[in-house]
């Protein structure tokens, strides 16, 4: 018998959930996280689990960044939140491999860059290779890369990029995890109490507490 | 008889708490408050830093206020938690986390303005704070001196033009050369002061002031605070140290005290309630009994760890809240300022 995956992610500013019954996809939703009135992703991700609620869900996978502070932050709590009340375990996964693994229909196959901003002229990246199968591979470690020096590194990797406005346009989406199934990160449940999205940044006050005082600050989330 | 857990992150502590009861039969049942130390190296809060300090301690914190309680999730009727005022990623983080946990155990969500909040901590330990009364809430962040009719109905009479009370009590800190947050060391430092050295004007203070002026219950601490730099950059810090914090708090306590006896006056309250961090000054308790005992009013002041922030006053005034039938929804969002729930008319 599958298994009933809530998967969920909110690395930019649009969010996603989806449900998967093993590889296949139940149902999914992408909202526009909020707005001045508005927190849009709990009802979303209430919407997607319809009448059965978290019943019928063995585990839940959430969406690890890099990306935007507040989104993460927001998606990471909620998924704290449903698996400490539903006592179903908690997984994540890297957004940049749900930005290939969540291309609709699935990636083409070769070598891409997934790239999401980073702000100041910045973006994550990571490189992954699809096979002709479809499945996806980690080529490279994440890096913050400058805009201006993006074209330089896919060039230099036999790469194509992939995100917004890229050679692919793709972002983030839940619905990734059906293809990321053997992803190491998805093999092992996180703790609940200490786990944390990867920023891909320090908070800017620790940046330059650190360039001062030439020290790491107490070891904090980066 | 309901029982509510409050979750409180609105600014750098992450807290949690249980309580139950009827109407104003409360009893509270846990609290648990951790505070984030991080910042004392900058000298203040810093937002994103403190946004991701709530993450990490969340899930434990709120686990502990319902161990504490001897109780789980199911025995719960209702999850209270801070949507506004407060640093914005802070509060998101307590808010999606309430949100998460009463959607997937079915308990009801309660939304509470943590100003509120300060307005209900003091009843968890002294019964008789109830309505009618005055409060004054005195925080790193508000200055509010608010005529309390009843629970849900608020008068905002007054609220400082610019610095916060505990903002100044940090900025005159910082001034002599004493460690963030100010307070606790202006207090043991004044008492070794000299009340004559340094006189600082009451600020928006004056005889002539008159019920509908609107400076009549404000108050402002930006001049008074110009006033202690001028006094330091003409003295010997060092000798005089305790002598301008004593001038300093003097000038604020009595200011502070002066508008909450005109507040309680003029509304013929007997009770007179003291909310939030800066309300753990002795000092000013005390400056507060003695002045209020002339006009036959008692002074109802927290305990630290109610005056500071934390949930129990949420799940408090969440208490009242559900009480009255409210239930917020599921795209409950956070703000970093929203006025009082139930302002009447000045």
């Amino acid at each position: 018998m599958s298994e009933t995956i809530l998967a969920l992610d909110a690395s930019t500013y649009a969010a996603s959930v989806a449900i998967l019954d093993g590889n296949t996809i139940v149902r999914e939703r992408t909202v526009a996280m909020r707005d001045a009135r508005h927190e849009r992703f709990m009802p979303a991700v209430a919407d997607a689990l319809g009448e059965g609620g978290l019943a019928l869900v063995d585990r839940i996978v959430c969406g690890a960044g890099p990306g935007s502070f507040t989104s993460l932050r927001i998606a990471a709590s909620i998924a704290k939140g449903l698996a400490v009340a539903s006592g179903r375990p908690l997984f994540s996964i890297s957004s940049l491999a749900l930005l290939i693994a969540g291309v609709e229909g699935g990636p083409p196959e070769g070598r891409w860059i997934a790239l999401l901003d980073a702000m100041r002229g910045e973006s994550f990246s990571q490189a992954f290779d699809v096979t002709p199968g479809g499945e996806i591979s980690v080529a490279s470690e994440v890096r913050v890369v400058r805009d201006e020096e993006i074209a330089a590194l896919a060039r230099a990797i036999g790469a194509r990029t992939a995100g917004k406005g890229r050679d692919l346009e793709a972002a983030p989406h839940a619905r990734g995890v059906a293809r990321l199934g053997a992803h190491r990160s998805l093999q092992a449940p996180v703790d609940l109490a200490s786990w944390e999205p990867d920023y891909g940044r320090l908070a800017e006050a620790q940046v330059r507490w650190e360039a001062v005082h030439g020290r790491v600050l107490d070891g904090r989330s980066r | 008889m309901t029982r509510i857990l409050g979750i409180e992150t609105s600014c750098d502590e992450t807290s949690a708490a249980v309580v139950e009861g009827t109407g104003d039969e409360v009893e509270q049942k846990s609290l648990v408050i951790l505070s984030q130390d991080v910042h004392k190296v900058f000298g203040g809060v810093v937002p994103e830093i403190a946004s991701r300090a709530h993450l990490t301690s969340i899930v434990p914190v709120v686990n502990r206020a319902l161990s504490e309680a001897d109780l789980a999730l199911s025995d719960i009727d209702a999850i209270a938690v801070t949507y506004a005022p407060g640093l914005v990623g802070a509060l998101l983080v307590g808010v999606s986390y309430g949100k998460s946990l009463a959607f997937a155990s079915g308990r009801a969500l309660v939304a509470v303005h943590h100003m509120e909040g300060h307005l209900f901590a003091t009843q968890l330990q002294h019964p008789e704070a109830v309505p009618p009364f005055t409060a004054l809430l005195i925080s790193g962040g508000h200055t509010l001196l608010v005529d309390v009719e009843a629970w849900g109905r608020y008068r905002l009479l007054g609220q400082t033009r610019d610095d916060a009370a505990g903002e100044a009590f940090d900025k005159v800190a910082k001034l002599l050369g004493l460690p963030y947050p100010g307070g606790p060391h202006i207090e043991r430092l004044a008492k070794e002061g000299d009340p004559s050295r340094h006189r600082f004007s009451r600020p928006m203070v004056r005889r002539d002031q008159r019920v509908g002026d609107p400076d009549y219950y404000d108050v402002s601490f930006s001049g008074l605070k110009t006033a202690v730099l001028n006094a330091v950059k003409r003295a010997d810090v060092e000798t005089e140290r305790a002598h301008i914090a004593r001038g300093f708090q003097d000038a604020l306590i009595e200011t502070l005290v002066e508008k909450t006896s005109r507040a309680a006056r003029a509304h013929r309250r007997t009770r007179v309630v003291l909310g939030g961090g800066v309300a753990c000054n002795q000092t000013l308790a005390g400056a507060m009994r003695t002045r209020m005992a002339k006009i036959g009013a008692d002074v109802f002041a927290p305990a630290p760890r109610l005056a500071t922030d934390n949930a129990a006053m949420i799940a408090r005034a969440g208490l009242f809240r559900y009480e009255h039938g409210e239930r917020a929804p599921l795209d409950l969002n956070a703000y970093a300022s929203l006025p009082l729930p139930g302002l009447i008319a000045a």
